[in-house]
This record gives C-alpha cells, structure tokens and sequence, in this order.
C-alpha cells in the first residue's frame, strides 16, 4: 500500500512505508525500554550480615554491574549489626533474603523459624585459630594446656567454640585440657601473651593482628575434619515457595556478582568502597583477598552447598546443644535454586 | 582543467596508484607473513612450554609414582599407616621415611613436600614438613584420586597453605596391591614459573600463562601483579581454550591490549597455556616497515609529483608559449617568433610554428611589399600612363604641328599616321591621306616616290629625293621628301617626311643666279684688281725709282725740309708698293688653286715663328706650340695664315716684356680648331667685325704697322678651306684668333668649295 504524498511540487513522495518503518523501530525501542524499566521490576530487600564491608562484595558488584536490574529486580540492602536480628528480617519479612551464618540458620531453623539457606557464599569458613608464631603451637594437639579465647563473651554459643570443640572432637582431644576463655576481638591477652590461642576471622582479625606486625601460626579447623561453612544466603520459606523464580533471579544474580568480585578483585575495591562504612581501601582489599579463597574454593561453582557439610555443622550443633531441636537439616537448605543456576553441575 | 593539471594528475595517479598498490599488497603480504611467525613462534613456544609443563609434571608423577613403589617406602609408609596414631609419634619409621627417601627427594628438587596420607582419613601421617603432619586432606581430589592412580590435582589455593599448591599423588600398595597409603608430593610451582617465564623470547611482550577453569590465573603472567589465584581473566583466548579448543586469534588480553595469542587446553591438567605477544611488539617490523615504506612512497609521491610537475610543465609550458605564439600572429605581430622551446615533438611544432610564421612574415611582407610595389606601379603606371600621355599628347602635338609633312606607312603600303601639314601640302583631307595605300597612289609612280620608298624598305637605308607634284590646287609643289624606315613590334613601317621646298628651290635658283653673278663680279674685280695692281705697279716704281735718283742724286741740295719731304715721299711710296703688293696678293689669292696634302701645323708655327722673330723678339716672347692636330689643306696657304697670324701677335705683342705667345689646337668633330694667343695689344671686341675686313685697321699706322690686309687674307684662305675664323681681344691685356679647318673632306666638298661662303662665327 502506498500513499502518495504531494509536497506542493509536482514530484510524488513516498513517504508512508518509510516512516511507518522509523515508527515502528522507535516504537520497539521505547516498548522494550519500558519493559525493562516499568514492567516487573521486582522490590527485594537484602539484610546484611553486617556493616557494609568487603564481605558483601558480590551483592554489591551484582548492584553495582545491573545484575540485579538484568533479572528485573530492584534490590536494596539493609546492613547488619550488632542489634540487629537477621533470621527475624527474613521471618518478618522485612528482608526477602539475608546474608548470615550457618550457626544461626540451624539454630533458628531448630526453633523453627522458618529460615532456608539457598547458597553457600563462603564455602570455607573463616573461622581461624592463632598462635604467635614461634609459640610452638602448631595444630590443635598443641591446644592442650594452653589459653584458648574462643568462647563468646555473653556465655552463650559462639561458632569459634562451635568449631573448637567440634575439632577437639574430631581428633579426640582432652576438652578438658584446654583453658578456654572468652574471645576478644582486641586480641589484647593474645598479643600480651596471656592467651596463648586466640579464635579469629581469617578475613577480619588475622588481618588486624598481621596489620600489627603480628606472625601467627593458624590452625584452621578444616585442616582437621571441621568443615563448615561461613556466610549463607538465605531466604524464608515462604518466599522460596511462593516465588520460586524470585528466588531463582535473585540468587542467579547474586552468584553472577560473586563471580564477577573474585575475578577482579580492584575493580572490586572499588565497588566495596561504594558501599563501605570504612573507606579505607587498603583495608577493604586486604579483607577481599583473604575472603576470595573461601568464596571460591577452587573446587566446585560458588555457592554450591555439600549436604555432607551441611550434615556435619548439624551434627556438630547439635552434639554440642546448640539446636534446641532437632529437625531435618534438608529443610534449612534448599539445593534447588543452585541446580536452576547451575543447570549443568552437580552442587 | 588545465592541461598542466591533468598532466600532473595522471602522472601522479599512474605512478602513485600502482606504488600504492604494490605498497598495499607488500604490506598485507609482509603483514601475514609477519603474523604468520609471529603465531608460529608463538605456537612454537606455547607447545614447547606445554611440552615442558608436561614433562615436568609427568616426570613428577613418574617420580613420586617410582619413590611410591619403592620397597622401603612400601614398608616405612605401611607401618606408619597400620599404627593409626598421631604421625608424629611414631618417631623411628617416619623419621627413616622422611629422612632417608622424602627429604632426599626434595632436596632433588621438584617437591616443596612430600607427605604421606592415612588412605582411610586422609590424614597426613607423614610429611617433610612436619607442621602439615596431623591435618587431614581427605576431601582433596588428590587424596581421593591418589589412592587409585597417579593423580595431580590442579593448582589450587591452600588455604591452610596460604599458597597457591599442586599436588601429585600417588598410591602406595603392597605387594599384594592393597592400598598402604597416599604418597603426595607438593610440587614446587617455581620451578613451574620458571618453566612457563623463561625460555627465548622474540619479543619483549612475549609471555605464557595458565589459566584455570574457573578463570583464574595459575601463573603469573608478565604483566600481572600478584594475579596468580587472585585475578580472573575472561578474553576471548581463554575463554576459548577454556572450553577445550585450541588455536590462534587476535584478541585484547587482560589488559585490554591487543595481543597475539595462541592457546592450547591441557585436558591432564585441566588448565589452559596462553602464549600471548603484544600486536604492536609483534607488528613492530610491520610497523617499521610501514613507516618506512609510507615515508618512501610518500618521498616517492612528491618526487614523482615534482617530475609530475616538470613534465607536466615541460609540456604545458610550450603549449601555451605556442598558443601564446598563435595569439601574437594572429593579432599581426608577425615578428614573434617562439624561443627555443624543446628537444622534442612540441619543439619541432614550435619550430614549425616559428618557420610558418616566417613564411607568413615573408609572405605577408612580400604581399605587402608586392601591394606597395603593385601601388607604385600602378602609380608609376599612371605616372608613365600620364607620362606616355603626355609623351603621346606631346608628340601628337610635334606631328601636328610639325611643319614638315609626316607621315607612317605600314609596309604594306597602308598609311597609318599622317599629321595635317602633310595633308595640307599635298592639298588633302587628313582622311583621305590615312586611307591611302602609297602603292596605289598615281603620282607616287610617276614622280619616282615609289621606287624611292621602296628603296628605302628594301636597303633599309634612308633615301632623300624631292619631287615635283602637282598639288590638288594645281599648282606645282616640289617636296623634300626624305623616306626612313623602322620596325616596330616585328613590322616594318615607312617613314615619310616632306617639306614644301617650292620657293626654297626657287630661292636656291636665284640664289644660284645671282652667285654666279656675284662670282662673274668677283672674278672681274679680281681682274681688275689684278691689273690695276699690277698697272699701278708700273708708275710706282717709277715713283720709287726717280724719288730714290732723286735722294741719291740731289740729296745734297736738299735742305733738310727737303730731304724730309723726300723720305715722306719715299716711305708713302713705299706703303704704296706694300698696299699694292698686298692688294695683289689679296687676289691672287682668291684665284689660286689650293692643293691639300698633310701639314704638321705644330713644326709649321714654330719654324714660321723662327723665321720672322727677331734675336730680339725671341728673347722677349715666349713662344709656346702646343700639340696641335695635322692638318689637311693647301701648304702654301696655310703658310701664309701662320705667316700672318704670328707676325700679327708678334708685332701686336712689341709693347709686352714678356710677350706670350701661344698657339693651341685641338681636334673637333668635323675640324680642327687652332688659336693663337698672345698678350699683346688686344683688340675692343666692338669693333670685333672690322678685325677681319680688307684694309679695316683698328690700331694706327703709328701704333703698329700694318696694311690691316693681313686678316683678311687669312680669313679669305680660311674661307676657301672651308673653315670658320673668329677672335676674341681685350684692350691691352691680348687677343686670341681662332679658325677651324675642316677634318671630312670628300671630293663633293671640294667641288662644291668654292661655292661655299661660311659665315663666321660670331
């Protein structure tokens, strides 16, 4: 079809099939612009583990990289803290997921507050045993008799004595034998000597008492059969029955920015810094390289969860009376969402 | 366009395209084949590093396999194992095992550590580093894989290490093949580095790595700074490889520079060696080349533009000179002529321009010339046309009015010109005279004209005859008639010229008539004086004698008044004798005959000058003979006019000290003329006619002596002679007499001599 167009001179323009096509090809642009942009742009919030610090690097890359935006989710970030309850964000549904240990996915999944943990973010937990190096103690044989500051100042669990005594288990030492005392994270009576072994984070205070001039000995636990996990990502029951494909889209977008962190640790930093409370970026990269090995293990895709670990940190809880119940340690995880990422591996 | 510019255009395009092309296809060809070694040595390194890799990791396999197998280390790693006790505590073997077979191996090199595992726990029972004894490794692929076969485990980040490991694993059995243990070895990954950084390097940014599969860099690579483990890399190569390919692209590396890579997976290893150099480091020779060639073709261009402009010129140059040239001729400066312009095919059509010019110069000169020339002809035409006008006009006018009858015949007779005098004459129309054919004329015959004309045709020489006609008035005409005859334009024509002589000839008979009288009167005076000079003779010498008989006799008697008278008497009688002598000579003169011969004038004048010159005289006048010309006459006579003449100038000359004397002569067409020339009394040229008359005297008696005969004696033998006479005199300063005797002489002249009476010249 065509329609003549007579412009005052004498000359027929056809004009109609040419802008008709201009039209459309706008048209398509501005349609699919406002798809991405309007149409089903999920709201999801994110809770925190903590303050915002290299630990969350991969949620803020996937933020920052549109990882979020690609899956047409909105995602916002509540930080954590001391006062702040991370399993109750998720169960009041203040947070669609939350960032936080694997300790308190058991404990509150025990007391049945319905927490389900979809990935495994650190595979390899951070928890590290320090001597001063020199001090002769060498492996956790070496722990017997001497001061151990690994238990949690309130006098309730803390996953340093968790793994502790879980360890002490696993290679049948003398409880008894060791003197352990509260943990500080000034790590004072380490560094005066009164505490011979002092519980840390490998990505926080093993940092700090390095950053001193400090050469330790560490003793991790995974060394010796005590495998557990460090941060979790995970999200409630319900959301994980309701929106499967939230979750799915989340989580996709969430490992595609922990992916993305670990192979460009400076461009990372420098997200981290975005969102950091300390701004300092010799620390934020200190702490990002030592947290790259327990993301990514070098085995296995990130945030891949072993039902074996998962198993054992159950075991392990609740041989030590930290569940108050015991429950099916399937339901705090669900491997499901990871096979929808990672179609092709085995988790 | 210009011409020049197009020139220069297709000059520089046909040398620069092909230059360019060649230039284009030089550097794809040198560009492939540069990148062409470029990958090949690259390949050559990558496979060599890959080789080298896996030399080293097999020979650790093979060396931790072949210390597996050794019968102590089966016994030693057994015995450790069966105990199941902290490593660390079994003191004697472990330390044996260590000692003597781990540490050794080593110390070799290759392994950092070699350990030995618990097969059921994973635990480390033994280990050269003592530190790792105690930790348990089961769920290391190595430890799981290791008690099955020979296994290494990819390079992976210790944690507990805090190092990047590779560890080889081996497992140990007993003889009957039960597994004792898992013999591992922690490879030394320097050695590895150095494997994959040294060797030959081509380029500086030459440089190999291992990739992993999740992306992470084994090894450093060159321009990493602590990657290993740490940093990811997703290019384009390792991506490629990573998926299990190998080959060879172009692709920006880590550093988001463009690279040559070549890549290959290493299935055993499950990692991906990357062999990677710079484009630019390995297109550098390009690059050079490139610019070396850019700089030539560009040097190459503006050479060839400059000659491209040269030529152009060389040849536009002269164009235009020529049209230059063209313009020039065709506004009429014909004198320009084009330099030299070249050697070659534009120079000869510059020189042909220049030669056809010349010609149109010359032409164009010599049409205008020829125009001037034809102009003046033309107008020296009308001049001569005018001229020959007037010329004809003139002559027209001379015929007509000529007063003698003139008239042409052709000679066939027909009369083509005629002017009225002669018609007149002949007392006829001027028509009718032209219509005549003198052939056919009556009295023509008669009178004798015709036979006279005829003459004249046929010798060709003039005829004169004159006739008796009557005229048409009747009346007896007699005609000069004098015939010629000329050829004009190969035709003969007849020249007829007449004049009435009617009463000419009439005058000529009476004039005739009367001569004869004058002569029978002369003849009779002469006669008369004759006798009468001879009859007074007789009573003179009477005189003379009885006056002298009278002085001789009765001179004594005399007084002196008586003696005076006597001697008056006697001198006058004495002039008497002279006077008659002179009278008779005088006629006897007119009556003598004269007989011409030959005379030397010159020897004449000078011998007569001899003879009547005085001592005296001779010494007083200079006598001068000029060379005077011989002449014809009577001897005798001429003697007496010499005689004459010089006793004249001598006696006329008494008075001059010195007296001139010159006689001159020369020759004259028809005569000679003579002159004598002296200083003397001179004459006054009044009385010039007097000089030769009979007795006429113009000085005294007392002045000079003389009976005044003397002159005209000379006139009357010059006369005869048929000579002229004349003078010319000045008072007191001289006085030259000329004659003139004549050099022709025929037989008609002589006859007719004495009838002729020339008039002097006055």
């Amino acid at each position: 079809m065509r329609l003549i167009f007579y412009l005052g001179t004498d000359q027929p323009k056809t004009i109609f099939p040419f802008t008709l096509l201009i039209l459309m090809v706008s048209g398509i642009f501005l349609w699919s612009a406002c798809r991405t942009s309007s149409v089903s742009k999920d709201k999801v919030t994110l809770q925190l583990k903590w303050h915002h610090q290299a630990q969350f690097a991969g949620f803020y890359t996937a933020r920052e990289n549109g990882y979020y935006k690609n899956e047409h989710l909105d995602v916002n970030f509540i930080e954590g803290g001391n006062d702040v309850e991370i399993a109750e964000a998720l169960a009041t549904q203040k947070a669609h997921f939350a960032v936080l240990s694997p300790e308190t996915v058991l404990r509150k999944r025990s007391k049945g507050v319905p927490v389900k943990a979809i990935a495994a973010v650190y595979r390899k937990s951070a928890v590290v045993f320090v001597a001063k190096n020199g001090s002769g103690i060498i492996r956790p044989h070496d722990f017997t008799g001497k001061t151990i500051a690994a238990a949690s100042k309130g006098g309730g669990a803390s996953e340093f004595e968790l793994q502790l005594k879980t360890m002490t288990k696993a290679l049948g030492l003398e409880w008894s034998g060791m003197n352990v005392v509260p943990y500080d994270p000034s790590y004072s009576g380490f560094l005066k000597g009164s505490v011979d072994v002092t519980a840390a984070y490998y990505t926080g205070g093993v940092i700090k008492l390095r950053k001193k001039g400090q050469a330790v000995n560490l003793i991790w636990p995974a060394d010796y059969g005590v495998h557990f996990y460090s941060d979790i990502l995970a999200t409630s029951d319900e959301i994980a029955n309701t929106h499967p494909q939230l979750v799915e889209r989340f989580l996709r977008a969430s490992l595609k920015g922990w992916k993305q962190a670990i192979g460009d640790p400076e461009q990372t930093v420098d997200t981290i810094l975005v969102y950091a409370r300390v701004k300092d970026a010799r620390l934020q990269s200190a702490m990002l390289e030592a947290m790259l090995p327990l993301v990514h293990t070098g085995q296995g895709n990130i945030g891949s969860m072993d039902s074996s670990v998962w198993k054992g940190m159950y075991s392990a809880m609740y041989e030590q009376g930290m569940l108050d119940n015991s429950f099916d340690v399937r339901q705090a995880y669900s491997p499901a969402f990871l096979k929808k990422v990672y179609p092709n591996t085995t988790p | 366009m210009k011409l020049r510019n197009k020139l220069i255009l297709i000059f520089v395009f046909l040398s620069t395209v092909p230059m360019v092309t060649v230039f284009g296809l030089v550097y794809v060809k040198a560009k492939n084949t540069i990148e062409n070694r470029a990958f090949h040595h690259l390949e050559a390194v990558n496979l060599y590093k890959s080789s080298e890799i896996d030399r080293w990791l097999t020979d650790a396999e093979n060396s931790l396999k072949a210390l597996g197998q050794r019968p102590l280390v089966v016994e030693y790693t057994k015995a450790l194992a069966r105990h199941h006790q902290p490593a660390f505590s079994d003191m004697d073997s472990k330390v044996k095992l260590v000692k003597n077979h781990f540490q050794i191996r080593v110390d070799l090199g290759r392994f950092r550590e070699i350990f030995v595992l618990c097969p059921l726990h994973g635990e480390i029972l033994a280990s050269t580093d003592h530190r790792q004894e105690g930790k348990f490794r089961n769920t290391r692929p190595y430890f799981l894989n290791g008690r099955e076969n020979t296994y290494i485990q990819e390079l992976f980040y210790s944690v507990s290490l805090e190092q990047p490991t590779m560890v080889v694993s081996t497992p140990v059995k007993d003889g009957k093949g039960n597994l004792a243990a898992v013999l591992a070895g922690r490879l030394d990954l320097s050695e590895l580095s150095e494997i994959i950084s040294q060797g030959w390097r081509l380029q500086a940014t030459e440089d190999t790595y291992l990739v992993n599969t999740f992306n992470f860099f084994i090894t450093e690579p060159r321009f990493g700074d602590d990657y290993a483990l740490k940093k990811t890399v997703h290019t384009k190569g390792v991506n490629a490889c990573l998926s299990g390919k190998d080959g060879k692209a172009f692709y920006n590396d880590y550093r988001n520079v463009p690279v040559l890579g070549v890549y290959h997976w290493l299935e055993k290893y499950q990692a991906a060696i990357l062999t990677e150099t710079d484009r630019q480091d390995a297109y550098e020779p390009i690059g050079r080349m490139a610019r070396w060639t850019v700089f030539f073709l560009i040097t190459a261009v503006l050479i060839t533009s400059g000659l491209g402009v040269l030529f152009a010129t060389s040849i536009s140059r002269p164009i235009r000179q020529l049209v230059v040239g063209t313009r020039e001729v065709s506004r009429g400066n014909l004198a320009h002529r084009l330099e030299h312009l070249s050697q070659d095919e534009i120079g000869d059509l510059s020189r042909a321009f220049d030669s056809m010019t010349e010609t149109i110069q010359k032409t164009t000169v010599s049409r205008d010339e020829y125009r001037q020339l034809n102009k003046e002809l033309e107008h020296r035409v009308a001049e001569r046309t005018e001229e020959l006008k007037n010329q004809a006009a003139f002559q027209t006018s001379i015929m007509q009015h000529s007063p003698i009858g003139i008239v042409v015949y052709h000679e066939n007779g027909q009369c083509i010109q005629a002017n009225t005098t002669a018609a007149g004459m002949i007392g006829a129309g001027i028509e009718e005279v032209l219509n005549q054919n003198f052939r056919t004329i009556p009295s023509w015959k008669h009178s004798g004209l015709l036979v006279c004309a005829e003459k004249c045709l046929s010798s060709g020489e003039k005829q004169r005859t004159s006739v008796s006609v009557m005229s048409s008035f009747g009346r007896q005409v007699v005609l000069d008639c004098l015939f010629a005859t000329f050829t004009i334009q190969h035709e003969k024509h007849l020249l007829l010229l007449f004049n009435d002589i009617t009463e000419l000839t009439q005058k000529e008979k009476d004039l005739k008539h009367k001569t004869m009288q004058l002569k029978a009167a002369n003849k009779e005076l002469e006669s008369f004086s004759y006798s009468v000079s001879h009859d007074l003779r007789a009573p003179l010498r009477a005189v003379n004698g009885y006056t002298r008989m009278l002085e001789e006799d009765y001179e004594q008697i005399l007084d002196a008044e008586g003696r005076r008278i006597l001697g008056v008497i006697r001198s006058e009688a004495v002039r008497l004798g002279n006077l008659i002598d002179d009278l008779l000579t005088y006629s006897r003169l007119g009556r003598s005959r004269m007989e011409y011969s030959r005379i030397d004038m010159e020897t004449l004048a000078q011998s007569i000058f001899h003879e009547l010159a005085s001592p005296d005289d001779k010494e007083r006048i200079q006598f001068h003979v000029k060379e005077i010309p011989q002449a014809t006459a009577d001897p005798t006579l001429i003697r007496q006019v010499w005689s004459n003449l010089i006793d004249n100038a001598i006696k006329y000359s008494a008075n001059k000290n010195p007296a001139m004397i010159e006689v001159d002569g020369e020759t004259a067409e028809y005569e000679y003329i003579y002159s004598i020339t002296d200083n003397g009394a001179g004459f006054d040229m009044q009385y010039v006619d007097k000089l030769f008359g009979i007795f006429q005297r113009l000085h005294s008696d007392k002045e000079f002596k003389g009976s005044g005969v003397g002159l005209a004696n000379v006139q009357r033998v010059i006369l005869r002679h048929g000579g002229r006479i004349w003078a010319r005199g000045e008072p007191g300063k001289g006085a030259v007499i000329f004659f003139s005797l004549p050099s022709v002489h025929k037989s008609d002249v002589v006859k007719t001599e004495t009838d002729k009476e020339n008039t002097d010249e006055r």
